[in-house]
């Protein structure tokens, strides 16, 4: 269970985040909608422990953030950028990364079938990345982060550079996550359509405050 | 060379003032100043030398390669990144400890006598060729931090630690600071006669005993400035983090 208990962010003169509480449970499904400049991003950041609120306390499963390893915390709270950010020259150099990370061997079989998955099963594992589109790394960059199933997902609008046919294949993996494997996800969105959908709870973000909050399903 | 054939040359600086004053470059002031400050420098070390050569005392030789070391570790401090504190005492250490090993190498192995005339030269150049790929490490460090924040960001929000996060900004930032050396050290002999090379045939030495020297001039410059800025950036890039492995930048 994730928990933000009065979250306060605040680096200079006016709060970006204020006085914000929330429960996501394990599992759970939760879209994130509301303007640009809302703190909706922020709010991802603060989640991925990646920075800390300048008042209040997060929690996972009751420990407070502080108790555990930050390295610990991110391989089971993952949170992937609005921009997609790869690593490298190649797909491998992407894709082994997360193996890098807990010194393990990179597991090619779950790479090549997540590649397959993602409609990128044209190119092989050293393939160079460097021309690739934007809708490409945005799903490079979403593989890297299945190739081990984290608790959380924090996703910041995913699939923004992809068109309809490969952002139903996205959705449609993470979501296979989800059922199979626990996977809860928090997904930033300006799709209406997508957030009714998909998710089981969707928060209304603005002026960094949560301004509404619905059950869907 | 005599004080009259001295001053006599420095006509040849009348020639970039009346380029400054014609381009309008603004530089001729600033040329008049750095001749003037070098002139009293190399005055002021000219008898300083004299001094520790015509002493002999190891001590004197020591403290005044560790007076060096302390103008260099000095003189890196307008490039210390932001986020980085005491970066007078991590130059310093870096230094200290590249100028050792260098110089330690250098002297177990015969290369080198503990003569002064050989200690203070050969430090000098150790530290100032250290001094300057500490300068460059500083400036690309905090430059690859700032450029490349999100790429490290991307690699900690998967679950990696500092040293991997950043690793290929520490990587490019060490490579950066010793390229300029090893470029040099290509070069040799067909770009440029290195000063001291230079230095040693006017002044009489046979050209195969000066290139001799030379080559072990190489050898320790490149081994001093990748020791240095080693040491540097490995200090300093863990002050981009907090003790959350958060950028603090």
């Amino acid at each position: 269970m994730l928990e933000l208990k009065n979250i306060t962010f605040q680096p200079n003169s006016s709060p970006i985040l204020s006085h914000i509480n929330l429960t996501i449970n394990e599992g759970e499904t939760v879209s994130i909608i509301g303007p640009s400049g809302s703190g909706k991003s922020t709010l991802l950041r603060l989640m991925a422990d990646l920075i800390s609120p300048t008042d209040g306390q997060c929690y996972l499963n009751g420990e407070s953030y502080i108790n555990y390893k930050p390295e610990q915390l991110r391989q089971t709270i993952s949170y992937c950028p609005q921009t997609p950010i790869i690593f490298g020259e190649t797909i491998l150099d992407n894709v082994s990364f997360p193996a890098k990370v807990r010194k393990e061997k990179c597991d090619i079989k779950r790479a090549n079938y997540l590649l397959t998955a993602f409609n990128l099963s044209q190119y092989d594992l050293n393939t160079n990345v460097s021309r690739f589109s934007g809708g490409e790394k945005q799903r490079l960059a979403i593989i890297r982060q299945l190739m081990y199933v984290p608790k959380f997902l924090l996703l910041d609008e995913a699939t923004s550079a992809l068109d309809h046919h490969n952002q139903q294949l996205v959705e449609q993996e993470i979501f296979k996550c989800h059922k199979e494997k626990g996977l809860g996800i928090i997904w930033i969105t300006h799709d209406i359509k997508q957030s009714t959908r998909l998710f089981s709870r969707r928060l209304t973000i603005e002026k960094g405050k949560i301004s509404n909050e619905e059950v869907i399903k | 060379m005599s004080m009259t054939s001295l001053i006599f040359a420095s006509s040849l600086l009348i020639i970039p003032i009346i380029v400054s004053y014609k381009q309008q470059l603004d530089l001729s002031k600033d040329m008049i100043i750095s001749v003037l400050r070098a002139i009293i420098q190399l005055i002021i070390v000219g008898y300083i030398l004299t001094f520790v050569f015509e002493a002999r005392q190891p001590i004197i030789v020591i403290t005044l390669v560790f007076i060096i070391l302390i103008n260099a570790a000095l003189n890196t401090r307008k490039r210390v990144p932001n986020a980085v504190k005491h970066g007078f005492w991590i130059s310093l250490f870096a230094l200290v400890i590249s100028t050792s090993i260098t110089m330690t190498i250098l002297i177990l192995t015969g290369a080198l006598h503990f003569k002064v005339n050989e200690i203070i030269p050969v430090s000098g150049m150790v530290i100032s060729n250290a001094m300057i790929a500490i300068n460059i490490g500083y400036t690309n460090l905090e430059k690859a931090f700032t450029q490349q924040r999100m790429e490290i960001e991307a690699k900690l929000s998967l679950g990696a630690l500092p040293h991997l996060a950043s690793k290929t900004q520490i990587q490019d930032t060490m490579k950066m600071a010793v390229i300029p050396t090893i470029d040099s050290a290509k070069t040799l002999g067909i770009v440029a006669l290195p000063g001291m090379m230079s230095g040693l045939i006017i002044a009489g030495t046979p050209p195969l005993e000066a290139i001799r020297f030379q080559i072990m001039v190489t050898f320790m410059l490149l081994s001093a400035t990748m020791i240095a800025t080693m040491i540097a950036i490995f200090i300093s890039y863990k002050q981009f983090y907090n003790k959350r492995h958060q950028l603090n930048i």
